[in-house]
């Protein structure tokens, strides 16, 4: 099935805030920034619309295609990319936020958005709960970690003694770093209530909490990672680059877990 | 019609003199009027700021005009004749209006790009306008000197950076801190560079100032001048372990801060992010202190580096906006051209029926003292100014609509002004 041309409209209005903030850092306009937020912020309505309307019309159970995934993932990167502008002077980084966006956005576009020959096991209330908070997580995840990469990179200059241009118009280090922990935390939290999710799935589809399965032991083992991190992060003093740094081999065990699951 | 400014500047008059022929807010309207009554000038505003003191006119010909706006200002102010000679400067029409087109956007300011002298410009006009000084030809001049300051600004990054080694090293704290308000400073050594770095600190908010200095006494006689706390010089490591931000100007053999003992340091600070600004020669703080984790070193040198930079960026600014002025006063005199004979005859005819008009009322009314006569007067004036804008801004526009030949032909046979020439 064709996906419905709402989904290339917010397509082409996405791209259109990328390039608005790409614009903002060659011409170096202020307004710019306002439209490309503004751009962002109809962007992200329309595409809300469009895909509870999308799922609604598919009907139980939800999210159960890569396709509806890969959208829920997008969808929260703006949003939390939106959030985080309200909050922090934060909007700069939207050229670097809004094409991780886009990626999920268009690689979800070339899978199918329907699916048929369903198995008994996804018709269950607890994936759709372990699913949804799964990839709400991962959004999650990947925007702190985008803000851990301009961390570094904003670091090294300083360390370099590079001055002015593109990175002078980011969040101070501290901002970053700061945003970088917080975004950790809220996705960790979004992950356990996500793991807790699937293992009810699991525990109503399979009769236990948790299999032999090797994704499964791997998904508890990045839990475990994390769990350990955020609370050893300032006794530890992970704070800034060793604490970016260290937090990156979770989120690639992360990437690697989504990459097998699907 | 001329435009003339006279006046001086940093560049060419010492503070003293700058000081004595200062302006104050409340002193300038009363002034105005006796720049307009001594000079016999069409109209008249004064800038004065602590950095320059210049008076604009607009008068028939120039002639003795700069004379008689020097004796103004030293007339006015007390001062000799001759006070003045050495260090006055004018300008008259074109250079007159460029000079005013630099001034506004903050090209002939001593740090270039600074933004207050378009507010001072602005309230210059403000008070000009307020006084009834300026009319049709200052207005125009004005208006168009404040929109070309923001034309600049938004065109070129004149602004954007601040020149001084303190301000680079606020910006650079900014890029490492999210907000200095709550940031711990302290300041080993007096010198003067670190007291400069502080003083920009504290104008970011920065309020835990800290002093350490060898002689106590020393960093007591900074803390009476509202510098910051006095901290023993034994007590240093300690308030190390607590600041955010570290200034070290001490003469000193070898060096305060080692590697090894900054690397205790940020165990102790649990690797908290700490700015070390080393504006001592020899260097106060080892070289290899900056490749520690969360430790951001930065001496003398790299911050002279980054206002070089600035500098030149801002050159390279300077020069597209005095690109973008020469256009503007060539607009801003075609725009005249054509216009300007139809104005200034309309101006004449109307200024000789009020001075006619108000001749022969006060002339009949002879018992009324100076204070009213000038009342009477003045008001007259701001009635034939506020006639005439309307059409000063047709002028410029060029043609009203429904009218088959331009508003220039048109004022011209409406009033009659060709019997006039």
């Amino acid at each position: 099935m064709m996906h419905p041309a709402g989904f290339f409209i917010v397509l082409i209005i996405y791209f259109l805030a990328t390039l608005s903030f790409s614009f903002r850092l060659v011409f170096n306009q202020r307004s710019l920034t306002a439209l490309a937020l503004r751009i962002t912020l109809v962007g992200f309505v329309l595409h809300l619309i469009f895909l509870v309307v999308h799922l609604i019309s598919q009907g139980y159970p939800f999210l159960i295609s890569r396709f509806d995934a890969l959208q829920l993932t997008s969808l929260t990167i703006v949003f939390v990319f939106l959030l985080l502008c309200f909050f922090y002077k934060f909007s700069m980084t939207g050229i670097v936020i809004l094409p991780v966006a886009l990626v999920f956005y268009v690689v979800s576009l070339t899978l199918q958005a329907d699916y048929r020959n369903l198995s008994a096991v996804l018709q269950n209330p607890w994936a759709f709960a372990h699913l949804l908070l799964i990839f709400m997580s991962l959004a999650l995840f990947m925007v702190s970690f985008v803000v851990g990469i301009l961390y570094l990179a904003a670091e090294s200059r300083i360390k370099q003694k590079i001055t002015g241009g593109f990175f002078e118009r980011f969040p101070s280090l501290e901002t970053l770093d700061r945003i970088h922990y917080r975004g950790l935390y809220i996705a960790f939290v979004f992950y356990t209530l996500g793991i807790f999710a699937g293992a009810g799935w699991s525990k109503s589809s399979l009769g236990v909490y948790v299999t032999n399965d090797l994704k499964e032991l791997l998904s508890i083992g990045i839990w475990a990672f994390f769990a350990l991190f955020l609370n050893l992060r300032v006794p530890q003093g992970w704070i800034g680059r060793k604490g970016i740094v260290l937090s990156s081999i979770g989120f690639l065990g992360l990437i690697l877990l989504v990459v097998w699951n699907t | 019609m001329t435009y003339l400014v006279v006046g001086l500047n940093h560049k060419t008059a010492p503070v003293d003199v700058r000081e004595k022929l200062n302006f104050s807010r409340e002193e300038i309207p009363q002034a105005l009027r006796v720049l307009l009554a001594q000079t016999r000038a069409d109209e008249g505003l004064i800038l004065s700021t602590c950095n320059r003191v210049e008076v604009y006119t607009v008068q028939e010909q120039t002639g003795d005009g700069v004379e008689k706006v020097r004796h103004f200002l030293t007339r006015y102010h007390r001062m000799e004749d001759t006070a003045l000679d050495s260090c006055c400067y004018h300008y008259t029409d074109r250079e007159a209006v460029r000079h005013l087109f630099r001034v506004a956007s903050s090209l002939d300011s001593m740090v270039v790009g600074e933004p207050q002298i378009t507010g001072q410009v602005k309230q210059a006009y403000r008070q000009a306008l307020a006084s009834k000084t300026s009319g049709i030809y200052l207005n125009r001049c004005l208006e168009r000197a404040l929109f070309v300051s923001k034309k600049i600004r938004e065109e070129t990054r004149i602004g954007e950076k601040n020149v001084s080694v303190g301000s680079a090293a606020v910006r650079l704290a900014k890029q490492i801190f999210a907000d200095l308000k709550n940031k711990k400073v302290l300041l080993i050594g007096a010198g003067k560079i670190g007291e400069l770095v502080v003083f920009y600190l504290e104008e970011e908010g920065c309020q835990d100032i800290f002093i350490v200095n060898r002689s106590y006494e020393k960093a007591l006689e900074l803390a009476e001048e509202g510098v910051g706390i006095p901290v023993p010089f034994d007590n240093l490591r300690t308030i190390l372990e607590e600041a955010d931000l570290v200034i070290s100007s001490v003469a000193v053999e070898t060096p305060l801060i080692s590697r090894q003992q900054m690397d205790a340091l940020m165990e102790m600070r649990k690797n908290r992010p700490i700015f070390l600004i080393d504006l001592g020669v020899p260097r106060n703080i080892e070289p290899a202190v900056g490749q520690l984790d969360n430790v951001y070193l930065y001496n003398i040198d790299d911050l002279n580096q980054i206002s070089r930079s600035h500098q030149e960026e801002r050159i390279v600014s300077s020069r597209q906006a005095e690109e973008i002025i020469e256009k503007e006063v060539l607009r801003f005199f075609e725009s005249m051209v054509g216009h300007e004979p139809v104005l200034s005859l309309l101006g004449k005819k109307f200024e000789s029926i009020r001075r006619r008009e108000l001749a022969r009322t006060l002339g009949k009314l002879g018992h009324l003292n100076d204070e009213e006569k000038q009342a009477i007067d003045k008001c007259t004036e701001s009635i034939v100014n506020k006639i005439l804008y309307d059409p000063a801004v047709s002028l410029k526009l060029g043609k009203v609509s429904g009218l088959s030949i331009s508003t220039g032909d048109f004022l011209k046979r409406l009033f009659r002004l060709d019997d006039e020439e």
